[in-house]
């Protein structure tokens, strides 16, 4: 079947839809969020199988409980929502980490003894970031992408996550970083 | 010039330089190290604005899912309580004269407990059994 979203409707008129049981209309809402929802599932959650579980379980608590909508955020920030939580729960199952342990950093200046390497754009950078986010904790891989690559604002991402906007620029600013220095470390290794 | 940009600025520097304040925008204008942290961060947030998407689609996957053909209704229950229960009746008919003879013998009390405790544990037993036999019907559902 062609789940083709050409004609948009609303998040209202979706829902109305399948409550009134039109499958196709609920095709229509999982191509609409599949690619958040991939970004949530795929890096809060390592394994490949795991995550086609957990987005077909995501899906269903969504079909599940869409009566139970009341179009108080937008339809896929709510189902960005369903997709967290339920990895956040898979996670917590198997005693996986969620977010680093370290402290928060000072906002002091920044050491430059090694940290004047300037990066160089290339097809080795962009490797280098790919596995170098994937060393991130969960949170903070989801939280960069969600940021950086979807472009969601702080307050969606605080309605995905249930988490204070203060906790998210935090856990933000940290993941930069940690990233930013486990990258240059990373491109300092290739240069030697 | 020693007093740097502390990370946090050059973070939001690399990310929206145009509304931080002036002297900031000085700052970074004239001091190479600060610019090369910033041009840094922003090369990281292209970058990584590009990452693959690590879930491919999902829409067959989910639809078929969700189109499965529901299970009829699990009747089992109820059809083995009333045969139970039909099967301990056509007994009782059956060997009425026997049991009225027994029942004769022995006080009331002990008929009463006698037939109470059979019947709880057929009914105990046979509620695990059925239970037991929806588990594994229910492990070997591999889709």
């Amino acid at each position: 079947m062609n789940y083709n979203s050409a004609n948009r409707l609303s998040d209202k008129q979706l829902v109305e839809r399948v409550l009134r049981g039109d499958h196709h209309a609920f095709g229509l809402i999982v191509k609409d969020t599949q690619k958040l929802v991939g970004q949530i599932v795929g890096r809060m959650i390592s394994h490949a199988e795991d995550r086609k579980d957990i987005i077909q379980d995501v899906y269903l608590k969504t079909f599940k409980h869409l009566s139970g909508f009341r179009h108080a955020a937008k339809l896929s920030t709510w189902i960005g929502n369903i997709a967290y939580n339920t990895c956040i729960n898979f996670l917590k199952r198997r005693r996986l980490r969620v977010v680093g342990d370290e402290g928060f950093p000072e906002a002091a200046a920044h050491d430059y003894d090694g940290g004047t390497e300037a990066l160089i754009e290339g097809r080795e950078l962009a490797g280098i970031i790919a596995a170098r986010i994937e060393e991130l904790p969960p949170l903070y891989k989801m939280l960069l992408v969600l940021f950086h690559q979807e472009g969601l604002s702080y307050s969606d991402i605080g309605q995905i996550t249930s988490l204070p906007e203060g906790t998210i620029k935090s856990y933000l600013f940290r993941a930069r970083k940690q990233l930013k220095e486990s990258v240059l470390m990373q491109y300092k290794k290739d240069e030697l | 010039m020693t007093d740097h940009l502390s990370e946090a600025a050059i973070q939001q520097y690399a990310m929206d330089g145009e509304n931080c304040p002036a002297w900031m925008r000085e700052h970074v204008e004239a001091c190479e190290a600060c610019r090369i942290q910033v041009d840094n961060y922003r090369l990281i947030f292209k970058e990584v604005g590009q990452l693959e998407v690590p879930v491919a689609d999902v829409v067959e996957l989910v639809m078929m899912k969700l189109d499965r053909p529901r299970l009829k209704r699990d009747w089992s229950l109820v059809y083995w309580l009333v045969g139970t229960g039909l099967l301990m009746l056509g007994a009782g008919w059956i060997f009425k004269a026997s049991l009225l003879s027994i029942a004769g013998d022995i006080s009331g009390l002990v008929l009463y407990v006698v037939v109470g405790v059979s019947v709880g544990i057929a009914i105990v037993r046979g509620l695990g059994m059925i239970v037991q036999y929806r588990h594994q019907i229910k492990n070997l559902d591999l889709s």
